[in-house]
């Protein structure tokens, strides 16, 4: 009788796989989702706003477009392990170190696949997510100055680090709806 | 900046896509140019004067000049 060896590489593409898949049909699933809509009436050309509006881009009709989603999926699984290995404490000493270097590591896998989607977008597309961007960064800083305040000024402010996660997310909002608004005003 | 790429694109019997190929450009940006909503940058301009085969002043009007 043989037994099957556990395959940690194996697993890990897999997993990968599976996420990507969910992703791509997440934001593909619906052809109102795609940046070339086909059979759309002369004259009008609607842009994808729910994919802007939710995921940041213009959906994967495009082969950059497929390219980020590609990226996004892989830099956020391992966000994910990293973030579980860190708040499982796995391993424990100095093994979780790797994790603290996984962590930014992603981050900057997401950078780099997202300046590439920027090159790659014609030059309409490119000014309203930097546009969005300019809203986004905007807003963000607006409210890192007003915690910012209240740290100085409260008697006993209560900030942690969920405060941080709390404004990446809060940005990416922003982002999503003033993405949906400019191509709305390019329409 | 008023523009006549829909005139010129309907006499050639080209869809917002097939222009959107020849420019190398999303349909979505074609439409914006066509309804006045996105003012083209220089190099594309220069590629739709191409495209059309038209001097730049005979497919843009600024508004100005009447």
């Amino acid at each position: 009788m043989t037994r099957g060896h556990y395959n940690p590489r194996r697993s890990l593409r897999a997993v990968t796989g599976i996420v990507i898949a969910e992703f791509e049909m997440a934001v593909s699933a619906n052809s109102e989702f795609e940046i070339e809509r086909e059979g759309q009436e002369e004259g009008r050309a609607s842009w994808p706003y729910a994919t802007l509006l939710f995921f940041g881009f213009f959906g994967t009709a495009t082969p950059e477009g497929r390219r980020l989603a590609r990226w996004t999926a892989i830099a956020s699984a391992g966000a994910a392990v990293a973030g579980a290995g860190l708040a499982l404490e796995w391993p424990s000493g100095p093994g979780r170190l790797v994790w603290a270097a996984v962590a930014p590591a992603m981050i900057i896998v997401l950078a780099v696949a997202y300046v590439r989607y920027l090159a790659a977008l014609d030059e309409l597309a490119r000014l309203i997510q930097f546009q969005a961007f300019a809203v986004a960064y905007g807003f963000t800083m607006v409210v890192a100055a007003g915690l910012l305040a209240y740290a100085f000024t409260a008697p006993d402010p209560d900030l942690h680090a969920g405060w941080a996660a709390g404004m990446v997310a809060l940005a990416e909002l922003v982002r999503g709806a003033a993405l949906a608004f400019f191509a709305r005003r390019h329409e | 900046m008023k523009n006549r790429i829909r005139v010129l694109r309907a006499e050639r019997r080209w869809s917002q896509q097939d222009l959107a190929e020849r420019l190398g450009v999303s349909r979505q940006t074609v439409n914006a140019i066509e309804n006045g909503k996105y003012d083209p940058s220089l190099p594309l301009a220069f590629k739709i004067r191409k495209v059309f085969g038209l001097p730049i002043e005979e497919i843009f009007v600024y508004e100005d000049d009447g």
